[in-house]
């Protein structure tokens, strides 16, 4: 069974993703259109300061696009997946699964 | 990584979209607004039908119509400044601007040039809302939600059957069992929703 398990080609799944944090962040975006950069923070409970860190990089990478705005004077950052990103995150999720249905057929 | 890691993973996926969603999820103010509105229509209808009032439907109707419109317009507004928005939301959003603008119409060409009855205006809004509601139910991944439409379309085939004065007071149960409950419901929901992200 160990060997099976070895056997995955985890080469193929997406590094940037591949991050507790940034899949979090990814996760929770693919359901929204956009969202705040508090909601996010509260959603995968992290600190202001990491989470700007994991979405600079998911920003340098085009998986997502940041805008900043004003609301009643106050400072709000909207963050929203790109195309980019959503076929990145698809494409990781349909990994995970081929992953499990193979590891499914050798236990059959 | 090994199989076990991979499920995990998805499972932590899936937990965090669903969690999105809920947090997501509709708010009652739509019900609020058409119960309040076609409730006062209501209202002024039977006043002038039993002589409280002076007022005619036709011009009753109309302020309550541009009051559920305005109250939509701010609706849809409000939401636009939520700290997430989700497709669902904006799809639930047009659908009930759709709903009120299709009522004004009906109601201005169709009541307004005199080629349908006033009479009706409980049966067709039923019939509208009933549309509005099932959407907005299967929008929202809300069956409990979606089959109350079912109530209203049940309700509009009787108030078109046996039109009488008896109407109003249908319309009346039904808004409160089918529109202020579930709009209660639902803010409840979000409600809920909200302090458990806080948290």
């Amino acid at each position: 069974m160990a060997d099976r398990e070895d056997a995955f080609d985890h080469s193929q799944l997406d590094d940037l993703i591949h991050s507790r944090i940034r899949l979090a962040v990814m996760a929770v975006l693919a359901s929204v259109r956009r969202a705040e950069f508090t909601f996010i923070r509260n959603k995968v409970n992290t600190t202001d300061g990491n989470l700007s860190t994991h979405l600079r990089k998911l920003e340098d990478s085009g998986y997502v696009e940041i805008n900043k705005r004003f609301e009643n004077r106050k400072p709000v950052t909207d963050v929203a997946l790109t195309n980019k990103g959503r076929k990145a995150f698809a494409a990781y999720v349909a990994h995970l699964e081929g992953l499990l249905s193979i590891s499914k057929g050798d236990d059959a | 990584m090994t199989s076990n890691d991979a499920r995990a993973d998805l499972a932590y996926i899936r937990q965090l979209m669903e969690d999105t969603r809920h947090a997501t999820g509709v708010s009652g103010g739509y019900f609020i607004v058409w119960g309040v509105v076609i409730g006062l229509g209501l209202i002024a209808t039977w006043a002038r039908i039993a002589e409280y009032w002076t007022v005619p439907p036709f011009a009753a109707w109309t302020v309550c119509l541009a009051l559920g419109g305005i109250g939509t317009f701010f609706l849809v507004r409000r939401e636009q400044r939520e700290p997430v928005e989700a497709p669902a939301g904006k799809l639930i959003g047009t659908v009930w601007m759709s709903m009120g603008i299709t009522m004004l119409i009906i109601f201005f060409i169709g009541v307004g040039s005199g080629n349908l009855g006033a009479e009706h205006m409980s049966a067709l809004s039923s019939a509208l809302v009933g549309g509005a509601v099932f959407l907005t139910g299967t929008l929202s991944g809300l069956n409990w939600l979606r089959n109350l439409a079912f109530g209203w379309w049940g309700g509009a085939v009787v108030m078109f059957a046996w039109p009488g004065l008896y109407v109003l007071l249908l319309m009346g149960v039904m808004l409160l069992a089918l529109y202020v409950v579930p709009g209660i419901v639902l803010i409840r929901m979000n409600h809920a929703a909200r302090s458990s992200d806080r948290g």
